[in-house]
């Protein structure tokens, strides 16, 4: 079980960085939505969404507890709050939750309370932004040359938005589908909203796949050229793990293919937007599964240098 | 091992067979299209459990590691084998419920994380074939066996439903069993340095596999390591695959028994097809002799020449029951060539409007479009309501189904028979013969209707006849007599001859009694054979009552009958007049004091018997007596016969045997020129 407890961290990681991305994709959504169709569409809309995003948070703060050898103590950390990023990633990621979990509560219960939940929502955005940001400043650590450059907090933040923005389109599919069942009066509009969030997340996740394999270019190269610690993190990614390697970068390449390749059919067939579901969904799993792939390969590769 | 191994792979291999034999005997149930996916997993499985026998009976190197190479193929496969025969026999049998649509989303971020694990494994320093054996069984075991499961289960519970008790238990025992196979099977792997194989594995080491990872024991997150190779041969005596090797006999077990359901249900299916074909020909059978029990009846009404109206309103009542209707009515032209309604009969549910007993016009599109065709016609769910509106005639009920047929009469359409439901349920190709076996006997009985009164003017011309006869024979001759007597008097009146004038007097004195004892048979006949319906035993009994009274002559009759003496009416009427005909011969002839009479019913035909004990006569063979051919002549009418029996001094016996209704020849009923008659008024 010691080697499970490790993959508590890339469960934490990427959840947290999926639900941060969900987030701020659904709320730009959201103010979109808000000015051209109105609250009640709009709620509409992000209701199943934040319910999702906020059960996504908590089983990825549930997930972090396995990594602790105390987990009763784990609020303790914050107490380090002005020196450790890894004080302020608990904190921030707290108060995350809290925040989606308050406009998860907002929306239930005082769903005419518009101000209120752009405010709130705003505020868990931020909150999103930041954890991910803190969650990377933890892995810029002198002693761990893999980790410790600008790639990592690029390879955080396009996890999120690569996840985020693929992660909302489905959840959105899911949300039509149910419409479509339920013969939602606002289902003409709900599907025109759909249809430009597919179009633009289709384009957000072939720029960031195109800058996460940059990214890794750029890694490579800087192992290449920051000493013998560096090149034997460069010997595991391409040597013992070269074919996760390959697998992962394979998966993000077929992915963002397949969303492609999916999107264009869809308008130039004019197919139903409720058939894109599982194609969406299976591309979804797909990008999941090489994100974890990669996530697991960040830390592989890290070795230790000094004492 | 090897042993445990070669039953192993045996037990999987019969249920291969079994599945595979199952489908290609066929069958319409759900679970046959899933058997393919059972036959091939048990095939493929088969191989796995072979290729470990060998592995574990020491072969050479080379062989080896061709069978593990094999195995390597042949244990994902399987899996994946199971996997899809697992995913059918869950979604493709049974409907799921919709909230199960939520399972793929919410496993999707677990699924992810357990296949990049998986992934990562691969990596670690144990031989290739300990990672696909692990997530073979994780990935593809553990779910296709619980989804065959649970699929066996919902379908044990469907045969529960179904009343299929035998068939439900054994579903619920291979449910269990796959659940159980998930368990032992799917959980219970190689030994592996990573979690959670490290904690619940069958130690194989005889592989080369790693020994099981022991330093996690004070992790608090550990799961106590109770199912591990040692564990289990301490616990039981026998090895885990021991073990597996009975869940395996056990899921075998059960699912083949689960197969033969296919058979009792084939078997079940074939008995209540013969139930219902029986059922289906005992219902045509009913149909068949009610049809022909109605038919019959209507025959019987008509050969008893009942009232026309009776007679079509049975036709309309039986039609109504017969044809499952709501509403049966007949219409018939009339001289002005429009079609009235005659009679109609309704179903309870139905209620008739005030305006029934009166005159009303038929004037459907439809039925007016059947009258004029001459042909059957029957709805067939697709006519519009306008044309349907106007058929319930006298009631307010709507229409849905309708069937017509018209009343062909000397091939001329003279009415039409309509029959109608309410509920939609169309009128099939069968029903319109039946109607129109229904039409043809209101034809038949609107026909004997019209010989019945042609026959009754005939019997008034000819009783005149009778009448105009016997004046003639009788008091003519008697005024005639008279005359010539009135003038003989006038003469010996003038001559002065009063002694020949008292004769002559005394002569037409007993000529005038004679006169008036005729006038007053004839009278009484009259009377008699006219006053038919109390019934014609009761009107004999009336008339030897004043026959008796008026000439002395004592009668004695003996009347054996229960009150039904089963002649037709014409018959009836003759056998009066006969009666009356033998007695004037009794009074004139006989000079009789005493008559017997015997009035019975034998064998189908009624007998009358009339003896005297008068003077009696000689027969002779050529003997044209008048009124002795008369009676034979009416006997005979109605297809009867008669005998006359005499000795002189002994007396004379008439019998008369007339047959009974039922053993009548029609052609003695309705003689040929009555079938040229035109069509009677409806006002008949």
């Amino acid at each position: 079980m010691v080697n499970l407890r490790e993959w508590a961290l890339p469960i934490y990681t990427i959840m947290m960085q999926m639900s941060a991305g969900s987030m701020l994709a659904l709320w730009v959504i959201n103010i979109v939505v808000l000015r051209r169709y109105g609250h009640e569409i709009a709620i509409k809309l992000i209701k199943n969404p934040t319910m999702i995003i906020f059960v996504t948070v908590a089983t990825a703060m549930i997930g972090s507890h396995y990594h602790l050898s105390r987990p009763a103590f784990s609020l303790f950390a914050i107490l380090n709050f002005q020196s450790s990023w890894l004080s302020r990633e608990v904190a921030f990621t707290v108060l995350f939750a809290l925040l989606v979990g308050i406009l998860l509560l907002l929306i239930f219960y005082r769903p005419h309370a518009a101000k209120a939940q752009l405010v709130t929502g705003w505020g868990a955005v931020t909150m999103g932004v930041i954890t991910v940001y803190a969650m990377s400043r933890v892995y810029l650590l002198p002693t761990q040359i893999a980790w410790n450059s600008i790639t990592t907090p690029i390879a955080f933040f396009c996890a999120m938005v690569l996840l985020g923005g693929i992660g909302v389109t489905v959840i959105l599919l899911i949300n039509l589908y149910i419409f479509t069942l339920n013969k939602d009066s606002d289902l003409p509009l709900i599907r025109d909203v759909i249809q430009r969030v597919l179009t633009i997340s289709t384009g957000v996740v072939v720029a960031v796949t195109i800058i996460e394999l940059g990214n890794y270019g750029f890694q490579i190269m800087e192992l290449i050229n920051r000493g013998s610690t560096a090149h034997a993190s460069l010997d595991l990614l391409l040597g013992l793990y070269r074919v996760l390697f390959i697998i992962r970068v394979a998966l993000l390449i077929c992915g963002v293919v397949a969303l492609v390749i999916v999107t264009l059919w869809q308008r130039r067939r004019s197919k139903p937007l409720v058939r894109l579901l599982a194609p969406v969904y299976l591309t979804f799993l797909i990008f999941l599964i090489s994100e974890v792939l990669g996530r697991f390969l960040f830390y592989a590769v890290h070795v230790r240098t000094g004492i | 091992m090897p042993i445990i191994y070669f039953l192993y792979g045996l037990s999987f291999s019969g249920l291969g067979l079994a599945a595979l034999l199952q489908y290609r005997r066929g069958s319409i149930l759900p679970l046959h299209k899933q058997l393919p996916w059972l036959a091939a997993f048990g095939l493929a499985y088969a191989g796995v459990g072979w290729a470990d026998m060998f592995l574990t009976s020491g072969l050479q190197t080379e062989v080896q590691g061709i069978l593990r190479l094999l195995r390597m193929i042949l244990q994902p496969l399987s899996g994946l084998l199971l996997l899809r025969f697992g995913w059918g026999m869950l979604t493709q049998m049974t409907p799921l419920p919709s909230w199960t649509r939520i399972i793929p989303g919410i496993l999707t971020v677990p699924l992810a994380f357990i296949i990049t694990y998986a992934a990562t494994t691969f990596v670690t320093p144990s031989p290739i074939h300990i990672p696909i054996d692990i997530w073979s069984r994780y990935l593809l075991y553990l779910p296709g066996s619980i989804m065959a499961g649970i699929g066996f289960i919902r379908q044990s519970n469907e045969h529960k439903k179904r009343g299929f008790q035998d068939a439900s238990y054994l579903m619920m025992g291979a449910g269990i069993a796959f659940l159980t196979e998930a368990f032992i099977v799917g959980l219970i792997v190689p030994a592996a340095p990573y979690g959670p194989v490290s904690y619940y594995n069958y130690d194989r080491v005889h592989f080369d596999s790693i020994p099981a990872d022991t330093s996690a024991n004070n992790d608090p997150f550990t799961i106590i390591d109770w199912l591990d190779y040692a564990h289990v041969l301490q616990a039981t005596g026998q090895p885990i695959q021991f073990w597996r090797m009975l869940s395996a006999v056990a899921l075998i077990f059960f699912v083949v028994r689960s197969l033969d359901v296919f058979d009792a249900i084939e078997r079940r299916r074939i008995q209540r097809l013969q139930e219902e074909r029986d059922l289906a020909h005992s219902n045509a059978r009913h149909l068949a002799e009610s049809w022909a029990e109605a038919l019959m009846k209507i025959n019987r009404e008509i050969a008893e020449l009942k009232e026309l109206d009776a007679i079509l309103f049975e036709i309309v009542c039986s039609a109504r029951k017969l044809l499952n209707s709501d509403y049966v009515a007949l219409g018939l032209l009339e001289e002005k060539q429009r079609l009235m309604l005659r009679c109609f009969a309704t179903s309870e549910t139905i209620i008739a409007s005030p305006t029934v007993g009166s005159s009303v016009q038929v004037e459907s599109e439809l039925i007016l479009k059947v009258l004029k065709a001459a042909k059957p016609y029957r709805t067939s769910g697709e006519e519009g309501t306008n044309r349907l509106a106007d058929l319930c005639l006298c009631t307010d009920a709507i229409v849905s189904e309708a069937a017509f047929v018209p009343l062909m009469f000397n091939n001329v359409a003279v009415g039409v028979l309509w029959s109608v439901r309410t509920e939609s349920d169309p009128y099939n190709a069968d029903d319109l013969p039946g109607l129109e076996r229904l039409a043809n006997q209101a034809v038949i009985a609107i026909q004997h209707g019209l010989m019945a009164a042609q026959i009754q003017s005939l019997a008034v011309v000819g009783e005149r006849a009778r009448i105009a006869r016997e004046m003639h024979d009788g008091l003519a001759q008697i005024l005639g007599y008279m005359n010539l007597q009135a003038q003989t008097l006038e003469a010996l009146l003038k001559q002065n001859k009063r002694e020949n004038l008292f004769a002559e007097i005394k002569q037409m004195r007993e000529a005038i009694q004679t006169a008036h004892a005729d006038v007053r048979e004839n009278i009484l006949s009259l009377r008699t054979t006219l006053s038919t319906e109390a019934g014609v035993a009761s009107a004999m009994l009336e008339y030897l009552d004043g026959f008796s009274l008026q000439t002395g002559i004592d009668i004695k009759l003996q009347n054996h009958l229960d009150g039904y003496l089963g002649l037709s009416p014409l018959a009836e009427v003759q056998l009066v007049c006969i009666l009356q005909e033998a007695l004037a011969n009794v009074r004139k002839h006989a000079q009789a004091t005493e008559v017997s009479i015997t009035l019975v019913r034998q064998v189908g035909c009624a007998h009358l018997e009339i003896s005297d004990n008068g003077i009696g006569f000689v027969e002779q063979a050529d003997s044209q007596r008048f009124g002795l051919q008369t009676m034979r002549e009416r006997a005979q009418q109605v297809g009867g016969k008669l005998s006359i029996s005499s000795k002189v001094g002994q007396g004379t016996t008439v019998v008369c045997v007339l047959p009974e209704i039922d053993q009548v020849n029609p052609a003695h009923m309705v003689p040929m020129y009555m079938a040229s008659a035109s069509m009677p008024d409806p006002g008949y």
